[in-house]
Parts: structure tokens; C-alpha cells; sequence
């Protein structure tokens, strides 16, 4: 679970209002260590304990006009991520993103035609305890089912099963349980 | 009567979209930042609403209408001694691309780099020039072997990692990337 991962220190509760001042709505308990740069005229919510560990490199949440970036209750989110909403990213609750994890739902260029024009976006929808690797990427489109655990270096840009565990470029799925820590 | 017309711009969005102020103060800011980093160079009109780390032992040549874009992390150009770095104009970087150049990197025209891009034309001990045509667009995250030419045109997509060269008009996708081709209307 994400708190057992990293408890927050339980001082800096004003500090962190402070440095999510531009969300819409936060939570309770949630808390920023280091830089965070929160961006655009969009919504977002920040939910219950949500821990913003940027303390190696700093955090981007960005929400454009008429976006919604929605962060659920008791979220990690390590630094180097950056959230980049143009129609809408939603975590559930106690995801837990890695370091240099980049979501975006939109992907800013056409590949074909006027490359400065915008495409559609497709929303990002990431469901309860999903875990998500360092530097991995996940593009429009990509919805994790319920418990699912993305390996590093992991590109996802479409429909993922519940409890799927899911490594590489494409994404392959990973069929061994992945080795449980021996108990000392 | 331009002037006029920017007056009444403003004026007009200043209520409804301050984004677009921001925008604009930003790349005035930007562009007098630029002319400072850059300065004793022959490149005009660059543009750099961010930090811009320089380590340039060796030749630089910038084309004109540069832009880097700020962010989370600074950009960093580092050029070696007796290495070059080209880029062509009208080139877009975002955030935390950073160049690694100890032979010769090209980039082509009209290029886009997304963020957290390593350019580079090493690896251990191996130099070997690259370089990327026009109109290349290089996503988040890619990544390519030293020594490839990307062609015109081409797309390198958010995460992949380019192993071999790719032909103009291509997309490369994945890790190790295969090439599939675009349709570009223009």
C-alpha cells in the first residue's frame, strides 16, 4: 500500500496548502515535500492524505481550460511526474506513480496534416491501487483496471484489464508473479 | 495601426483569457533572456522562457526562431571541445531536452522535441554523428542509438528507443522501434 511505501512526516501542513494553493479542492492531511508547480486554469481535485513526494525532482500538474485533473484519496506521487490534463486524468484511490511517470491525454501534435493543431483527447482513467513504474508513460487512451502494476520504461495507450502486470514498449504482460520479498 | 490592433486585443482579452497575456509576457521575457544567453552568437530571434544551462566548448550554431521552453527541469546544452551541434530554425524544445554532444548533431528544420529528451551522439566510448532531417518530431522520452539519420518528416513516438535509421515520412514506435509509415497531407 502507498502509505506503508513512504509515510509523510506529519509536519509542513501549512507549507503544503501554500504550495497547492491553485487546486480547485484539497484534501485533508495531504502533503508536498519539495517543488510542486501547479499550472493552467483547469480543475483539480486533490484528495484525503495524498503524498507529493518531490524532494529528488519537482512535480507538474497541469490542467487546461475546462480540464479536470482528478487525484484520489491517499495517492503518491514521486518526483519527476509530470500530470498533464486536456480533457480529463482521474487516479483512484491510493495509486501510486513513480518517479518521472508522464500522463498526458492529449497528444498536442497531429502526425499527419498541420502538426501545430490540437487533436481530441481521450481521458485517462486509472482505478484503485494501480502502481505504476519510474519513467513510465502512459498516453490518451490508457485505462488501468484495479490492481494493476506497470513495470518501468512502460508506454500504455489503451484498455487494460484489472489486476494485469505489464512491462515494455508495447506492453507486454508479465505472466510470473513478481517475487515477493522474504520475510525477515 | 498594428500597434491599434494589439491595444484592442488586449483589451478585449484581458477579461476573458489572461492565459494569452501570460503567453505573450512570458515570450518577451523569454526572447531578452535569450539574447542574453546567447549572446556573441550569430542567431536571432531565439526565445527562452526557462532556464538554459550552457557548456559550450565547442561550436554551436543556432538557426533563427529558436525556441526553449521552461519547465519543471532546465534545458542543458552541452557541446565538448571540437564537437558542433546544428539546429535548423523554427525549432521547439520543451523542457528538460538536453543536449550531450562530443562529435556533431544535426537537427534539421521546423523540428519538435517533447520533454525529457537526451540528445546524443555517444555511447561509453563510441562517437558517431547524428543526425535528425526536418520536420522531425521527437516525443517524450525517446531515446535513439548514436549514429542513425532520422528523415524528413518523421515521428519518433513517447518512449521508444530508435535502434536504426528511419526512412522520411515514418513513425518508429516501441523499444526496439519498428517503422511504420505516416501519411503526412503536407
Amino acid at each position: 500500500m502507498s502509505s506503508s511505501l513512504a509515510a509523510p512526516p506529519p509536519q509542513g501542513r501549512w507549507l503544503s496548502r501554500w504550495k497547492l494553493r491553485r487546486c480547485t479542492r484539497v484534501g485533508h492531511g495531504t502533503r508536498v515535500l519539495g517543488k510542486i508547480w501547479v499550472h493552467g486554469r483547469g480543475k483539480i481535485y486533490v484528495g484525503d492524505h495524498v503524498f507529493f513526494d518531490a524532494r529528488n525532482a519537482p512535480i507538474e500538474l497541469h490542467a487546461k481550460t475546462h480540464a479536470t485533473l482528478y487525484i484520489g484519496n491517499g495517492c503518491l506521487i514521486e518526483g519527476g511526474s509530470s500530470l498533464e490534463a486536456v480533457d480529463s486524468i482521474s487516479l483512484g484511490e491510493n495509486c501510486h506513480l513513480g518517479p518521472f511517470v508522464k500522463l498526458m491525454d492529449n497528444h498536442q501534435h497531429q502526425t499527419t496534416g498541420n502538426r501545430q493543431e490540437r487533436p481530441s483527447s481521450n481521458p485517462i482513467v486509472l482505478e484503485q491501487n494501480v502502481k505504476v513504474g519510474a519513467h513510465s508513460i502512459l498516453l490518451p487512451g490508457a485505462q488501468l483496471g484495479e490492481g494493476t502494476l506497470l513495470e518501468a520504461h512502460t508506454v500504455v495507450s489503451r484498455k487494460i484489464p484489472a489486476g494485469a502486470h505489464l512491462q515494455g514498449n508495447p506492453p507486454r504482460a508479465l505472466k510470473k508473479e513478481p517475487k515477493k520479498e522474504t520475510p525477515t | 495601426m498594428r500597434f491599434g490592433e494589439m491595444a484592442k486585443r488586449f483589451l478585449k482579452e484581458f477579461r476573458l483569457d489572461r492565459e494569452w497575456l501570460s503567453h505573450k509576457l512570458s515570450r518577451v521575457l523569454g526572447r531578452l533572456r535569450a539574447r542574453w544567453l546567447f549572446r556573441g552568437m550569430h542567431a536571432k530571434d531565439l526565445c527562452a522562457t526557462g532556464k538554459v544551462v550552457l557548456h559550450v566548448e565547442g561550436r554551436l550554431q543556432l538557426g533563427r526562431r529558436v525556441t526553449f521552453v521552461g519547465g519543471m527541469i532546465p534545458t542543458t546544452i552541452r557541446v565538448a571541445k571540437g564537437a558542433t551541434l546544428y539546429i535548423g530554425d523554427d525549432c521547439v524544445f520543451n523542457y528538460g531536452v538536453s543536449f550531450e554532444v562530443h562529435a556533431c548533431v544535426r537537427i534539421g528544420e521546423r523540428c519538435m522535441f517533447g520533454s525529457a529528451i537526451v540528445v546524443r551522439d555517444f555511447v561509453g566510448e563510441t562517437l558517431k554523428p547524428t543526425t535528425l532531417g526536418n520536420d522531425v518530431w521527437v516525443a517524450h522520452g525517446a531515446a535513439w542509438e548514436p549514429g542513425i539519420c532520422v528523415g524528413d518528416g518523421a515521428v519518433l513516438a513517447a518512449g521508444s528507443f530508435v535502434a536504426k535509421n528511419v526512412p522520411p515520412g515514418h513513425l518508429a514506435l516501441g523499444n526496439p522501434a519498428r517503422t511504420m509509415e505516416l501519411k503526412m497531407g503536407t
